[in-house]
C-alpha cells in the first residue's frame, strides 16, 4: 500500500518535471499528433462507404440530392481534413527535433537507446502509471458497469455503490463518503421518480415512497 | 402585461426559477462548473414543467452563473466559467489591496446593468428581425446555419481548422437517424434506438457534463481546495456612485456585449475581453488598468451578462444560436415542442412576451441572489471538490436517463464525454460541434430541399439578395484573416525589397 503511494508521488512528480522541462519547446508542439490525422481518415472513410450504401434520389429522370448526399460532403470533407493535419504535423516534426505531440517527450529522447519498441513500452507505462489516466479509467468502467447492472440491481444499490467507490478513489474519508453516497441516491430517487415520475429501475431495492 | 407578470409570478414558475438562480451562484462560483453545464444539467429537470418554467429556470441560471463566475476571479483569481476569466485581472487587484467585497458589489451591480441592456436590446430587436427573416427562404436559412457553424469554428479557443473540424463532426453526428427527407434511416445499423436520432440533451451532457468531470478527475491539483477568502464586507453605498461616474463604460460595454453576443458562435467570454479591450483604450488613464481600476471591473461585467442576452437574438428570430448556452436553449425549445425562428413571434407571442418578462426580472433578483451568494461563497468553496464531482456525475447519468427513460442514452452520454474529453485534449473546441449538432438538420435540409427546387441548380444560392451576402460574410470570416495576413506579409516583403537599394 505504502510501496504504491510513494509510486504514484514519485510518477506526478517526473511528470511535473517533464512538463516544465518540455515547456518552453513544446507547447505548440504538443497539439500534434499522428494520432488525429489517422483517426479523422478513419472518420471520412467509414462516412464516405456507409453513405455509399444510402439509396439514391430520383425524380422525374432526374438525381437530385438524397440521403447520401450530405454525409458524402462531409466524408470527403474528413478524408481533406486529415491530409491538411498530416501535413500540419509533418511540418511541424520538421520545425521542431525533439518530436511533436504524443512523441515529445525529452527523456527518451535523451537516452541512446530510442528504439521504437523502447519508446512506445515507456510511454505506455508513463501513461498507464499517472494517477489522473488510472482515475480517468477506473471512472469510465466505473461507469461502464454502473449502467450495465442498473437494470437488475436498481438504481438505488448501484448508485450508492458507485459514489462511494467514486468518492474513495478521490480520497474522501469514508464515513462522510457513505453518508454523502446515501443522501445523494435518496435526493436524486425522490426528486426524480415522486416529483417527476421517471420510472428510475427500481431492482431489488426500492424506496418506500 | 399585468396579467403576464401575475402569470410569470405563480408558484410554479417563480419557485423553480429562484432555485435555478441558486443553483446558478452554486455552479458559477465552483471552478470547473459552467454556466454551459448548469443550463445541459437543468435541461432534463426542465422537461417535466411548463415551457415557460423551464425557460425561467435556464435564464435564471445562466445569468447568475455568468456574475457568480467572478466570484472566485475576484477573490481567488480562478474564473469561475471561462466567461469571467476577465474578472481575475483588476478585481483580483482590488481584493489584494482589500477591496474584495466593493469589486464583487460593483461587478454585480453592473451584471445587472448589462444584462439589463442586452434584454432591452433583446426586446427592441428581434420582432422586426423576425419581420425581416419571415422572407428568408431556404437558400438564406442555409447560409444562415453555415455562418454560425464558421463563426463559432472562428471565434473558439484553439485554432480555427480544427473549429471546422468539430462543427463537421457535430453535422455528421446529425444526420444520424431518419433522414430529413425520405425518411430512410441512415447510419443506425439496425439500432431501433438510433432512428429518431442520437439524443441531443445526452450529447451534451456528456460533452459539458462528464467530459469537465473526466478533465477534473485526471488534473490531481484541480482536486486540491483553493484557500478561502476572509470575511466580506459589502458596500452598495460606495459601489453605486461610482457606477453613476462611470455609467458610459456600462452603456458601451453592455452594447459591445450584445452585439458580440448575438454573433452566432461568439459568447460571453469574448464579449468581456472585447469591452475590456475598449475600456481601456477610451479610458483617461488606461495606467491604471490592471492595478485594480473600477472601469477594469465594470467593462467586462456588464459586458458577459449583456453578451448573454445578445446571443437570445439569433437563437430566437433564426433558430441559430449565438453561444452554447443558446444552442442547448434552441434543443430544449425543440424538446418542449416549440420551434424557433421568425414564426414564434406570431404563434406564440405570448410565450415570447413572456421569456422577455423573466429576463427582465431576473435581472432585479439577480441583485438579491448575487449579494447571498457573495456572502456564501465561503460556504461554497468548503464543499469538497470530489463531493462536487459525484454530484454532478449522477446528475449526469440521471438526467441523461430521464428524458426518455432510456439506458441507451446513458450509453450516449457515456459516449460522448470520452469523445469530448479527447477532443479538448487534442485542442479542439466543443462549442462548434454542439451547434453543428444543433443545426445540422436545419443545414441540410434547407441545402436539400434548396437544390431539389430549383433542380439541383446552386447558382440561386448565390444569386438572391440576402443570400450573396451571407455568402460573403462566411468567406470572409473563414479566410479574411488568413488572406490579410498574406498581404500584410507581402507588403512589407516588397517593402523590403524597395528600401534594399
Amino acid at each position: 500500500m505504502n510501496d504504491d503511494k510513494q509510486n504514484v508521488n514519485e510518477s506526478s512528480s517526473n511528470q511535473d518535471q517533464s512538463e516544465t522541462l518540455s515547456q518552453p519547446s513544446t507547447s505548440d508542439t504538443r497539439k500534434y499528433s499522428l494520432n488525429f490525422p489517422i483517426l479523422l481518415l478513419l472518420i471520412g472513410v467509414t462516412t464516405l462507404y456507409f453513405s455509399s450504401q444510402l439509396p439514391v434520389f430520383i425524380q422525374r429522370g432526374q438525381r437530385l440530392p438524397g440521403p447520401q448526399y450530405f454525409p458524402t460532403m462531409l466524408g470527403v470533407f474528413f478524408c481533406v481534413a486529415s491530409v491538411v493535419e498530416l501535413l500540419r504535423y509533418i511540418s511541424c516534426r520538421r520545425r521542431h527535433a525533439s518530436g511533436c505531440g504524443d512523441q515529445a517527450d525529452p527523456r527518451s529522447e535523451a537516452t541512446t537507446i530510442s528504439t521504437v519498441s523502447f519508446r512506445l513500452w515507456s510511454r505506455i507505462e508513463r501513461v498507464a502509471r499517472n494517477w489522473g489516466n488510472q482515475s480517468v479509467a477506473l471512472l469510465l468502467g466505473a461507469l461502464l458497469v454502473f449502467v450495465l447492472i442498473l437494470p437488475s440491481l436498481g438504481f438505488l444499490l448501484t448508485g450508492f455503490a458507485f459514489s462511494l467507490l467514486i468518492l474513495l478513489r478521490l480520497k474522501a474519508r469514508p464515513v462522510p463518503a457513505v453518508l454523502l453516497s446515501v443522501a445523494l441516491v435518496v435526493i436524486i430517487a425522490f426528486i426524480f421518480v415522486s416529483a417527476f415520475r421517471v420510472p428510475l429501475p427500481r431492482g431489488i431495492l426500492s424506496l418506500p415512497f | 402585461m399585468v396579467e403576464l407578470f401575475v402569470q410569470v409570478m405563480h408558484p410554479s414558475i417563480l419557485f423553480p426559477w429562484f432555485m435555478a438562480m441558486l443553483f446558478g451562484i452554486f455552479a458559477g462560483a465552483t471552478p470547473g462548473l459552467t454556466a454551459t453545464m448548469a443550463t445541459a444539467l437543468i435541461v432534463p429537470i426542465s422537461y417535466y414543467m411548463s415551457p415557460l418554467a423551464g425557460l425561467a429556470m435556464i435564464i435564471g441560471a445562466t445569468f447568475t452563473a455568468i456574475f457568480a463566475g467572478d466570484i472566485p476571479a475576484t477573490f481567488l483569481r480562478i474564473p469561475g466559467t471561462p466567461a469571467s476569466s476577465a474578472a481575475t485581472l483588476d478585481g483580483y487587484q482590488l481584493t489584494l489591496q482589500g477591496k474584495g467585497g466593493y469589486a464583487l458589489t460593483l461587478d454585480l451591480i453592473c451584471s445587472a446593468l448589462g444584462g439589463l441592456m442586452g434584454v432591452g436590446i433583446l426586446i427592441f430587436v428581434a420582432p422586426p428581425l423576425a419581420q425581416l427573416a419571415l422572407r428568408f427562404s431556404s437558400a438564406e436559412y442555409f447560409w444562415l446555419g453555415l455562418f454560425g457553424l464558421s463563426m463559432s469554428a472562428v471565434v473558439s479557443k484553439g485554432n480555427t481548422f480544427r473549429g471546422i473540424i468539430a462543427a463537421c463532426f457535430g453535422l455528421l453526428v446529425s444526420t444520424v437517424g431518419m433522414d430529413v427527407t425520405t425518411g430512410h434511416p441512415r447510419f443506425t445499423f439496425g439500432q431501433l434506438d438510433l432512428l429518431s436520432g442520437v439524443g441531443f440533451i445526452p450529447a451534451m451532457i456528456g460533452l459539458f457534463g462528464l467530459s469537465e468531470v473526466l478533465k477534473l478527475v485526471s488534473n490531481r491539483d484541480a482536486l486540491r481546495q483553493p484557500s478561502i477568502a476572509s470575511a466580506v464586507k459589502i458596500s452598495l453605498r460606495k459601489a453605486l456612485p461610482v457606477v453613476w461616474r462611470h455609467k458610459f463604460t456600462v452603456l458601451r460595454s453592455g452594447g459591445i456585449g450584445t452585439v458580440i453576443g448575438a454573433l452566432p458562435g461568439a459568447g460571453a467570454d469574448i464579449a468581456a475581453w472585447v469591452s475590456y479591450g475598449m475600456a481601456k483604450k477610451f479610458s483617461r488613464n488606461p495606467d491604471k488598468f490592471g492595478t485594480g481600476a473600477d472601469e477594469g471591473v465594470i467593462a467586462p461585467t456588464s459586458a458577459n451578462n449583456a453578451g448573454l442576452a445578445g446571443a437570445w437574438i439569433p437563437a430566437l428570430v433564426f433558430g441559430v444560436p449565438g453561444d452554447s448556452i443558446t444552442a442547448i436553449v434552441v434543443g430544449a425549445m425543440l424538446m418542449y415542442g416549440l420551434r424557433p425562428g421568425p414564426l414564434i413571434f406570431e404563434q406564440s407571442r405570448e410565450l415570447v412576451n413572456g421569456i422577455f418578462l423573466i429576463a427582465v426580472l431576473t435581472q432585479f433578483m439577480l441583485i438579491g441572489v448575487g449579494l447571498l451568494g457573495i456572502k456564501a461563497f465561503g460556504r461554497i468553496l468548503q464543499l469538497p471538490r470530489n463531493a462536487v464531482i459525484v454530484i454532478v456525475l449522477m446528475f449526469s447519468i440521471v438526467g441523461s436517463f430521464a428524458l426518455q427513460n432510456s439506458i441507451f442514452d446513458i450509453y450516449i452520454m457515456i459516449a460522448f464525454g470520452i469523445i469530448g474529453f479527447y477532443l479538448e485534449k487534442n485542442d479542439v473546441p466543443l462549442p462548434p460541434l454542439i451547434l453543428g449538432l444543433i443545426l445540422g438538420p436545419m443545414v441540410e435540409r434547407n441545402l436539400r430541399v434548396g437544390l431539389v427546387r430549383t433542380q439541383g441548380d446552386f447558382l440561386p444560392f448565390l444569386t438572391r439578395p440576402v443570400s450573396s451576402v451571407l455568402a460573403i460574410a462566411l468567406f470572409i470570416t473563414l479566410f479574411g484573416g488568413p488572406i490579410l495576413g498574406l498581404l500584410r506579409r507581402l507588403l512589407s516583403k516588397y517593402a523590403a525589397k524597395r528600401n534594399e537599394p
